[in-house]
Order: structure tokens, then sequence, then C-alpha cells
């Protein structure tokens, strides 16, 4: 969920910013001492942030009519880590700001944090916690997707909540937003979990060596 | 009629020989100067300028990809500002009780939506006019001038090349599956994206590999050279945009306060 180019306050613009900077310079301080130690996952990592670029250009099916696109930051996210995700997250939406129009300049900050980061960060505790229940990979990977892309869309709500706060104050503009993405984002985030799980799935069907080097990593 | 991809419009561009750190500054001064104006005067005058740019750079020909893309994000603006104008308080003009919400037409509302919606138009257009004069892997070389860590710009650089090989394969396997009546019901459509995006991953992966493989070939030591760089920023490029940014300050101070409908 994308806030526009115009639509924050610049009081709200600047503390975004703020306040996702000291993940974005973690996140290059990170991938700096990844490729200095293996210069080889330059291409990797590259490959990686492309593929979450053109997954956020499918459109998936919503029961609302309407048709979004899945994030790819949480998959990003239990690949990669939230610190390698929070960069390229970042990456990624500087290109969809410039190339699609969704986002922009002075919102990046706000969209940085609440899908490269709290969304990215939520999904890899959640799969992490879920593994260590013993849950199954299916269930661990649905679970993930679906609450990490909830908690990105109450995260942009009140974003907008506290920038536009409404006659009976923050909470009653933030009931307004939730309710309002409510109706498209739920389903969609349920959509997004079905089609991670259909994703791991075939992987583990039709390319198991593939499959075997990232379950080992996410055991 | 052959299909204008962004490369082709971005190169063809007649600001490509501006330095791509003075059009980013540029940018970033309209946007902000239209950011911080309580007036719809700023964010009219920064449309007009976006616009006028924008046809100098190409004519206002864009890829339909873009097109769409940006009709889509309007729709979405449409809905953020109708919220905008129901939740603002102020002189209600109509109200209405829905069990703990009360939604309210004030004239503040309306104007501070209005204020919002031309903001965010402005921004569109001068992100577009940067967009589509800037070959963005220019502006991640550039950004090196600033002292951006080179892995940052390289892997930024890479992400967008290696966009648009993935965005041609899953092109051609949507077109697969849809001879093969891929996407007839709700879960042949879900079956058949997650089989989709599952290829373009292994795919992916594999790609990485063999490319890996061919710059080691060509003796890759970790740094990508780059031989062809674009044109650095100079002291007019940094004072031109601080003028134009002053300039919308002083136009939204003499302006006063937003428009009231």
């Amino acid at each position: 969920m994308h806030i526009a180019e115009g639509f924050l306050p610049p009081f709200w613009a600047i503390f975004w910013w703020l306040t996702s900077l000291p993940f974005i310079i973690y996140g290059v301080w990170k991938t700096g001492k990844i490729f200095k130690k293996h210069p080889e996952y330059k291409l990797t990592l590259a490959v990686s942030g492309a593929f979450i670029f053109v997954l956020s250009s499918l459109k998936l099916p919503s029961v609302t009519g309407s048709s979004s696109h899945p994030t790819g930051t949480g998959l990003a996210a239990v690949l990669f880590g939230p610190g390698v995700t929070a960069l390229l997250s970042f990456i990624v939406l500087i290109f969809q700001a410039l190339l699609l129009a969704h986002g922009g300049i002075t919102t990046l900050g706000a969209d940085v944090f609440s899908m490269g980061i709290v969304g990215p960060f939520t999904a890899y505790l959640l799969f992490r916690a879920l593994r260590a229940l013993k849950a199954s990979l299916n269930i661990s990977v649905f679970i993930a997707a679906v609450i990490s892309d909830w908690i990105t869309y109450v995260v942009t709500s009140l974003q907008l909540a506290l920038a536009y706060p409404a006659a009976n104050g923050i909470l009653g503009s933030f009931t307004i937003f939730l309710g309002v993405f409510a109706i498209a984002q739920i389903p969609l985030a349920v959509a997004e979990g079905i089609l991670i799980v259909i994703f791991f799935d075939y992987l583990k069907k039709s390319r198991p060596k593939l499959a075997a080097k990232l379950l080992g990593k996410l055991k | 009629m052959e299909k204008l991809t962004l490369d082709q419009l971005t190169y063809s561009s007649r600001f490509l020989s501006w330095p791509p750190l003075g059009k980013l500054l540029l940018a970033l001064a309209l946007l902000f100067g239209s950011l911080f104006a309580d007036s719809i005067i700023v964010p009219l005058l920064v449309l007009m300028i976006g616009m006028i740019l924008l046809y100098s750079s190409n004519r206002f020909n864009f890829p339909r990809v873009i097109i769409w893309a940006y009709l889509n994000t309007l729709l979405a603006l449409f809905i953020g500002v109708f919220i905008i104008t129901l939740i603002t308080p102020g002189t209600v003009i109509w109200q209405m009780r829905l069990s703990i919400i009360t939604l309210s037409l004030s004239k503040e509302g309306i104007s501070l939506a209005s204020l919002v919606f031309i903001r965010a138009i402005a921004g569109f257009a001068v992100l577009m006019f940067f967009a589509s004069s800037t070959p963005l892997p220019h502006l991640f070389i550039a950004l090196q001038q600033l002292k951006v860590p080179k892995h940052v710009s390289e892997l930024t650089i890479l992400v967008y090349r290696y966009f648009f090989l993935f965005i041609e394969q899953l092109g051609s396997m949507i077109q697969a599956a849809e001879c093969r009546l891929g996407f007839r019901d709700i879960k042949a459509k879900f079956r058949t994206y997650g089989v989709i995006v599952a290829s373009v991953f292994g795919r992916s992966m594999d790609f990485a590999e063999r490319a890996e493989q061919a710059l080691y070939c060509r003796n890759f030591r970790g740094e990508f050279p780059v031989y062809r760089k674009p044109a650095k920023l100079t002291a007019r490029w940094i004072i031109i945009p601080c003028i134009i940014f002053a300039a919308l300050i002083v136009i939204n101070l003499k302006a006063g306060k937003f428009l009231t409908i």
C-alpha cells in the first residue's frame, strides 16, 4: 500500500524518512559486509531485487472485484533476513515511485517503513517463531505472509491518520482509513499468502535442489 | 507499430545531457517547494512547470505501461483525497453519523483535499519528468559523487537491468498460460500465478549462477567498471534549484492561506 507523492505534510514526510534511515543504513552496512566476503552474492541479491520488482508487477485477483499486486518483501525477508530486505525494498520502492508512480520521493520514508521494514520484520519473526513451534512450512509461510501484509496496512493507516486527524482525533481517522483499506486488503493479503504457499510447493516439486538449498537456509 | 521502451524514452530526451544529480535537485526543489506550501497557487505553479518540462523532454510520448500505472495510481489518489475531505474538522457543510464514526464535509476539508490533490498531481508531473529524462543507471552512478557506497549503486543498476529481463520472461509465461486457459477461474488463476512466480524465481537463480560464472571468466573482481559516465554536478545546478525553492516559498508567503472553495 503505497502513499502517493505529495500526500504527507512536510513534518510527517521528514519524520518517516528519519525513522527509516537507520534501517536502510544498517541494510547498506550489512550488504557491504556480505559483498566483501562473497562478491559473487552481488548477482544473487540483484536478481532477488529484480524478482521482488517483477512480483510487484503481478496483478492478483481480489474478491472485491479490484486487483492488486503482491509486495514480495515478506518472501525476501524470509530468504535474506530483514536487514538486507530493508535495502532491497528501498531500491525497489525508488523504481516503483519513478517508473510506476506507486509512492513518491517525499513519501518514500513512510513507504519504506511500512513495506520494507515493519512488514518484512514481522514476516521474519513470525516465520522463525512458527518454525520453532514445529508448524509445517506451508502454514508458517502462509501465516507469515498474511499477517505481515495486514501489519503493513495497519502501519500505512496509522501514517495517514497521524497526518490527517479527524474531528474526534487520530483514532477516528485511523478507524476510517483502516476500514476503507480492509475491504480490499484483507482478501488481498490472503491471496498473497496462497500465492506464496503455491510458490514454495511448486519449487519443491520442480526444482528440488534449489528448494532444498533454500529450505536448508529456512530451518 | 513498435512499442516504445523506457530506455528509448530516456535516451531520446532533450534533457539527457543535463547532469542527473542536477535534475534530481531540481525535482526535489519543486517537490519540497510544493510540499511546504499552504497555498494552492504553489502546487499549481509546480504542476505547470512539471508539464512544461515533461512536454519539452519528449512531447508527452510515454510507454503505454507507464500511462496505465499512472492512471491506476490516480484512482487510489481519488479515494485518499475523498477520505481527507470527509474527516478534516472545520465549518461543517454536511454531516452523517455511522455508529461510532461521524462523517462530515467541511469547508476546510474541501480546501485541504484540493491542496493535497493538486500537490500529488504536481508531484506526478515532476517525477515523470525526472524518470523520462534520466536513465536510472546514470543517476545511481552519479550518486557515487555524493559518497553513496559503490556496492549500493552497483546493486541498484543490476536490479534495474535484471528487472527488464525477467519482466520479458514473465510476459511470455503469462501469454503461454493464457493460451492454455490457465486463468479460466479464480482457482486456476492462483495456481497459474504461483507456478509462474516459482518458474521465474527458479530461472532467475539459474541466471544469476550463469552470470556469475561468465563474469569470473572475464576476470571479475567484485566491481563493475563504468565507461560512459554521466555529466557531473556543477555549482550552477546547485544554485538554480535553491533559487527555485526560495522563489516558491516567497510566492507561498505572498499568496497567503490556501484557496477556500
